[in-house]
């Protein structure tokens, strides 16, 4: 079953969800909303917002506006709760603690766990089972791993935590093409097996084969709102992120 | 199994570097215990100091914070163990632990709001902590008895069994510094440990996974004034004199030298380079007038060609654990 097919619940919900740096308004108030088990993609130029946005979504910068979690009000919450709640984010650059091995980073990934070996256990299988890879290189420093490796590491991470809704910031970002498609396919995969998404992407035809919705930012705010077939035909829209 | 087998196995898992280094530093200490005299005072400080790098690894090697200020904990220890023994005639081992209890609490109370801050604003916190600490110690004389400093501490023991050999005091400091650097490796690769390295190395990162940044900051805060407090109350009973000087702003660049001397972040690191920080200048002793000449080229040579310490030589000729990956 794809996520078109599911019937919808909000899954995030944010409304009028601002931030800036100083005096600088990077996210001007912005509405969006994931329903449970959707994938979503964010597209915009760079300097649009998008990393804000997700920052500001997992409170990672301070923000206004009201952020709500599977209907319940999260607004304020700081990041290790909404961690906590299934609220996890990948970000650009992956974020990996690169003097760590693959093992440690992941174990760092179920931190939320605390000491349940056996829940630990069964996580680190699923990963396993998604990126047989890292399994061969569990002792192996972070950063001494290719760019694709590294990327998988960083998504198995997060999926360590037992995510709801998975938020990734340009995944692709540096990755041959083949390789980022691999990642891609994994997150597909992994929505159809009910993940919420939220994917930050510069590489469109990619993303879009994915994303059930496509959210357009630019300086700061919503451009458009469509389903993802639709950006073809906005001519505009299909010039500045096809070529 | 031959014994080239066994051998390669252990060399495989430490490094000849390592092997040789162990061997230096267990020959080094013999020869010390043997030989006696100043040079055993000058290793006893050496055990002193190693608590206190090893406590000051917590905060700025694995959690990657800056801190300018562990002196005063240091000082609140010697304190704490002189006042509570000379006024009070408090037992050593008791009063060496009340004294880390307070430390302890005095760090949750000052880290609390100061660890608000980062980078150079949390470095110059820290070090006005060294400095407020040091007028207290010297204006509040009916307390701490200003630059006159306290006397007659009485060196460590339990009821009537005392230290008082100085070959037997450098062993209690061995043990002593051991059982740090074990605590220090376990917790390093325990879920705490993990997550200050986390820390270190990206904040956001370690947020995002659910790890609460400013509580562990504050522990590993606390844990560095509770081994700084540890090593200034054994300083109070291995010499029987404490004042001002002691905990002064020279303590802070030695231990800041000794630490990366011997490897900012990693187990053995700051041990060893109090040794050998500590053993330095008796080395190049022998170059009379231009000895600390020659101490700050060594330790300039250290930084440039060493520049993850000495520990670092450990993982020279260390096999691999997994063949990097290909581009991609």
């Amino acid at each position: 079953m794809t996520s078109a097919d599911r019937p919808m619940s909000s899954l995030i919900e944010v409304n009028g969800l601002s931030a800036s740096y100083g005096r600088v308004a990077a996210l001007k108030p912005v509405d969006l909303r994931v329903e449970e088990g959707e994938f979503v993609t964010i597209l915009g130029p760079n300097g649009a917002g998008k990393t804000t946005l997700l920052r500001a979504i997992s409170r990672l910068i301070a923000s206004n506006g009201q952020v709500k979690f599977k209907g319940q009000d999260v607004t304020g919450l700081p990041t290790h709760r909404l961690a906590k709640l299934g609220v996890i984010m990948v970000q650009e650059g992956r974020g990996l603690f690169g003097e760590m091995t693959v093992y440690e980073n992941l174990l760092l990934g179920a931190y939320g766990l605390g000491h349940r070996s056996e829940d630990v256990e069964r996580r680190f299988e699923q990963v396993f089972g998604l990126f047989p890879k890292l399994r061969e290189r569990t002792k192996q420093v972070a950063a001494s791993m290719s760019g694709g490796e590294q990327q998988m590491l960083a998504v198995g991470r997060a999926l360590m935590a037992g995510p709801k809704l998975l938020m990734l910031d340009e995944p692709s970002l540096g990755l041959a093409p083949k390789v980022a498609a691999e990642i891609l396919d994994t997150l597909g995969e992994l929505n159809s097996k009910g993940l919420g998404i939220l994917l930050v992407e510069q590489k469109a035809p990619l993303a879009l084969k994915l994303a059930r919705r496509v959210y357009v930012l630019s300086s700061g705010s919503v451009r458009a709102e469509l389903p993802a077939h639709e950006i073809k035909s906005h001519h505009d829209l299909a010039r500045y992120y096809f070529h | 199994m031959t014994l080239r087998a066994i051998t390669s196995i252990r060399l495989g898992r430490y490094g000849p570097f390592a092997v040789a280094g162990a061997v230096f530093v267990a020959l080094l200490f013999a020869f010390v215990f043997i030989k006696g005299g100043y040079l055993l005072t000058v290793m006893q400080l050496a055990m002193i100091y190693g608590v206190f790098c090893v406590g000051l690894n917590f905060f700025m090697g694995y959690t990657g914070q800056a801190s300018f200020g562990q002196n005063a904990f240091a000082a609140l220890g010697g304190y704490g163990t002189a006042i509570l023994c000379v006024q009070y005639g408090w037992e050593p081992l008791l009063a060496l632990v009340v004294s880390m209890a307070i430390s302890g609490v005095a760090a949750v109370l000052v880290g609390y709001p100061t660890l608000r801050l980062r980078g150079h604003y949390l470095a110059m916190a820290t070090f006005a902590l060294g400095l407020i600490t040091y007028d207290i110690s010297v204006q509040w004389q009916s307390v701490t008895q200003g630059y006159m400093g306290y006397s007659g501490i009485p060196p460590l023991g339990i009821g009537p069994f005392t230290v008082e050999d100085e070959r037997a005091k450098l062993v209690v400091l061995m043990v002593i510094l051991l059982i740090g650097v074990w605590i220090s490796g376990r917790l390093r690769n325990s879920r705490f440990g993990r997550a200050l390295r986390a820390i270190s190395t990206s904040e956001l990162g370690a947020a995002a996974l659910g790890i609460r940044i400013s509580r562990y900051k504050l522990a590993a805060f606390v844990i560095a004034a509770v081994y700084a407090s540890a090593a200034g109350s054994l300083f109070a009973h291995v010499v029987g004199f404490i004042s001002p000087e002691v905990f002064g702003l020279q303590m802070v660049v030695v231990t800041f030298t000794m630490l990366y001397v011997g490897g900012v972040g990693t187990v053995l690191g700051p041990a060893l380079g109090a040794i050998i920080a500590s053993l330095l200048p008796e080395i190049v002793r022998s170059t009379g007038r231009f000895q600390d000449i020659a101490y700050a080229l060594v330790l300039l040579l250290m930084l440039i060609y060493v520049p993850k310490g000495l520990s670092g030589l450990a993982s020279i000729g260390k096999k691999p654990a997994a063949a990097p990956g290909k581009e991609g």
